[in-house]
């Protein structure tokens, strides 16, 4: 028969704690599908433009840079290719990548009212996130790939390490948010500085223009976690290399953040509901 | 009892701080202190509080401990220990087996969603698996009694019919440890009966722990009881009655033992049964149907006009249920002054088993109706033996077969 104890200190050593965590993504695994499908549901119920939500971020943001470049408003300099396609990869990759550091909080606050009450595999809720954001991000892609196609974009068989590179972008992201989470979910502080800090990164990041790479800015990228994922999408288009390594550096980079993440919030997930009231 | 302990509470206590902002800033320390594995101290913080301190218990398999107490004693806290959602700051929790917590029926329901679906999702965060809950479908809905309604969104639903699928679908549970809190507040009678024998069949093979408002309830359902009061535990007794007893013994000062003008003082009460006087032994105890004799000294310090003496039966719950009121039948006086003394005889007392309060009060009509004293719970006796029946008081009518 299972036996838990419960005392002051946690008294896990990482071994167990990860090992509880792997668990637990096993058995919240159907739990998390179901609640993403609940929210997905619910969310549609009061929409006329539903799905549509989610690809419009990108396609406006996208809009108004062609619009910005054509009116030569400001010079964004020679892109290898057509400025449309250009940017419509970065505005979808950035925006998977924002989003995906926004949701572990999102998801972990919204779930609160369950966690204050009932004792599930925690694991859960980080299982519906990745649901959440994959949903989306297949979204996205798929209405990238039809506006490209309609700009004149031969469909190749690169396209499918767009969809690739734009889950890199979602896993990266992912594995940030996760980290801020046990201080993000106790504190409305971080989300509020997210979102102010997210559109100054994006403009230290080649989404809608090209940045010199021999320039400060440029030499700064190897710290950009979203900029490889961005660069190979379009490279993979134009043909020019892709840093595989950089990829797979960041790969790892993510798989290792979201363990930390999930592990710290194993720990601080009791506190937080502790202050969180029923 | 050698049922082995599911449930083992050792010294448990847990702080809180009542300012929020605080709150949140001893939380994130806290957080932090856990990544690093620094051991956290346990004593108490600028405007924290022990919110559970230092209780101690066991429940066994078959056993249901009846939690109670006031708000904010710390029943919901202990609760919430004891489902491992939040730690303990002090001591130990030991839970064998798999534990359900019925806290908010209906948890994860989704207003847009239909019934159907609300069940999948609801029985997903309780922990069931998909194929559980289609085998156990047809049930849940029969035991919800909520018909065609199953595929109408839950927004549509009267609110004790989401009590009553959210109840149906926890229903299906089988845990070694069950806790409960409150959940039976609502819903009409029926529904609620049904859940008790839902919950009777459940406590067979269960450890339960019980909160509730609804002393008829704890009495109904629990093996033994706690009373925590500001977080301490006050009352732990295995012994239901008795546990309840004292529970109602404290609240005997709580209800204002004695209201009155103080114009006149009930002296003395003293009980009789059998021709003895059994006021002032340990413990007061009638026969079942055996004679009770009530006497009470009362000083009058002014003359009082057309005095009037009523007494009323209590019953463990503090629930009246029997009264005298024909004193001014039998003793005609229109004045009364100075000490006197009246004795009240019934010959025979068919209360059920249990522990009984007298109140008495007194009544001055003249121009206007005064009460000059009332006494609550001023003596408390026990009825032994007999029959054990589910009201108080039994009454002995004269059968015939009449066709």
């Amino acid at each position: 028969m299972r036996v838990q104890v419960y005392e002051s200190s946690n008294g896990e050593s990482l071994v167990q704690l990860l090992k509880s965590i792997l668990l637990g993504l096993r058995n919240g695994h159907s739990l998390g599908f179901r609640l993403f499908v609940r929210d997905l549901k619910a969310g549609l119920e009061a929409s006329l433009l539903g799905y549509f939500w989610i690809a419009l971020p990108a396609l406006a943001s996208a809009g108004l840079w062609i619009f910005i470049q054509q009116q030569k408003i400001i010079s964004i300099g020679d892109t290898a290719l057509p400025y449309p396609v250009f940017v419509l990869i970065g505005t979808t990759c950035w925006t998977v990548f924002a989003e995906s550091v926004n949701k572990p909080i999102q998801r972990y606050k919204s779930a609160m009212s369950l966690m204050v009450k009932l004792n599930f595999p925690r694991e859960a809720i980080f299982v519906s996130a990745i649901y959440d954001l994959l949903f989306s991000l297949v979204l996205k892609v798929v209405v990238l790939f039809v506006i490209i196609a309609a700009l004149g974009v031969v469909p190749s068989i690169g396209w499918v390490g767009i969809l690739f590179f734009a889950l890199g972008s979602m896993f990266i992201g992912v594995s940030f948010g996760l980290l801020i989470s046990p201080f993000g979910v106790l504190l409305n502080d971080f989300s509020r500085a997210i979102n102010m800090v997210m559109p100054f990164i994006m403009y230290l990041t080649p989404v809608v223009f090209t940045i010199q790479a021999d320039s400060f800015l440029g030499k700064m990228q190897v710290f950009n976690p979203v900029t490889p994922w961005i660069e190979s999408a379009r490279n993979i288009l134009t043909g020019a290399p892709i840093d595989v390594y950089a990829l797979g550096l960041w790969v790892g980079i993510s798989i290792v953040l979201s363990l930390i993440g999930l592990m710290l919030m194993r720990i601080a997930l009791p506190i937080i509901v502790e202050r969180a009231g029923s | 009892m050698n049922e082995e302990v599911l449930v083992k509470v050792e010294g448990v206590s847990k702080k809180f701080c009542r300012n929020l902002k605080r709150s949140l800033v001893y939380g994130g320390s806290d957080i932090f202190k856990g990544f690093l594995g620094i051991e956290k101290s346990s004593d108490l913080r600028k405007e924290e509080f022990w919110a559970v301190n230092d209780v101690s218990f066991e429940v066994r398999r078959g056993e249901c401990l009846g939690l109670i107490g006031h708000n904010g004693a710390g029943k919901s806290t202990l609760l919430k220990m004891l489902n491992g959602l939040i730690r303990p700051d002090k001591g130990r929790i030991e839970m064998k087996g798999k534990v359900s917590a019925l806290i908010e029926l209906g948890a994860g329901f989704s207003p847009f969603l239909t019934g159907r679906e609300n069940v999948y999702n609801n029985g997903a965060v309780l922990g069931f698996k998909k194929h559980e809950i289609d085998a156990k479908f047809d049930d849940i809905v029969a035991f919800a009694e909520i018909g065609d309604f199953i595929d109408t969104p839950v927004q549509n639903y009267s609110s004790g019919m989401k009590v009553r699928l959210g109840f149906a679908v926890a229903a299906q549970l089988e845990p070694d440890i069950l806790l409960v809190d409150e959940v039976l507040a609502v819903g009409d009678m029926g529904f609620v009966l049904k859940c008790f024998n839902r919950m009777d069949k459940l406590l067979q093979n269960t450890a339960m722990i019980f909160v509730s408002h609804s002393m008829p309830q704890i009495a109904r359902m629990s093996t033994s009881l706690l009373m925590l009061e500001k977080g301490k535990q006050i009352i732990y007794s295995n012994d239901i009655s008795e546990g309840l007893a004292e529970y109602y013994g404290r609240f005997k000062s709580e209800i204002g033992d004695y209201q009155g003008s103080h114009d006149v003082d009930l002296n003395k009460i003293s009980l009789f049964s059998k021709g003895e006087d059994i006021t002032n032994r340990t413990v007061v105890e009638v026969q079942y149907g055996a004679d009770l004799t009530i006497e009470l000294e009362v000083n009058f310090k002014r003359k009082v006009i057309n005095p009037d003496l009523y007494i009323v039966f209590y019953d463990k719950e503090q629930r009246g249920f029997a009264e005298i009121f024909n004193f001014k039948d039998q003793v005609k006086i229109s004045e009364a002054e100075g000490v006197m003394r009246f004795s009240s005889r019934i010959p025979e007392l068919f209360f059920t088993q249990g522990r009984y309060s007298i109140t008495i009060a007194l009544k001055e009509e003249s121009e206007v109706t005064e009460i000059l004293f009332r006494y609550q719970s001023a003596i408390y006796f026990n009825v032994v033996g007999g029959y054990h029946g589910w009201v108080p008081v039994q009454i002995n009518p004269t059968w015939s077969l009449t066709n």
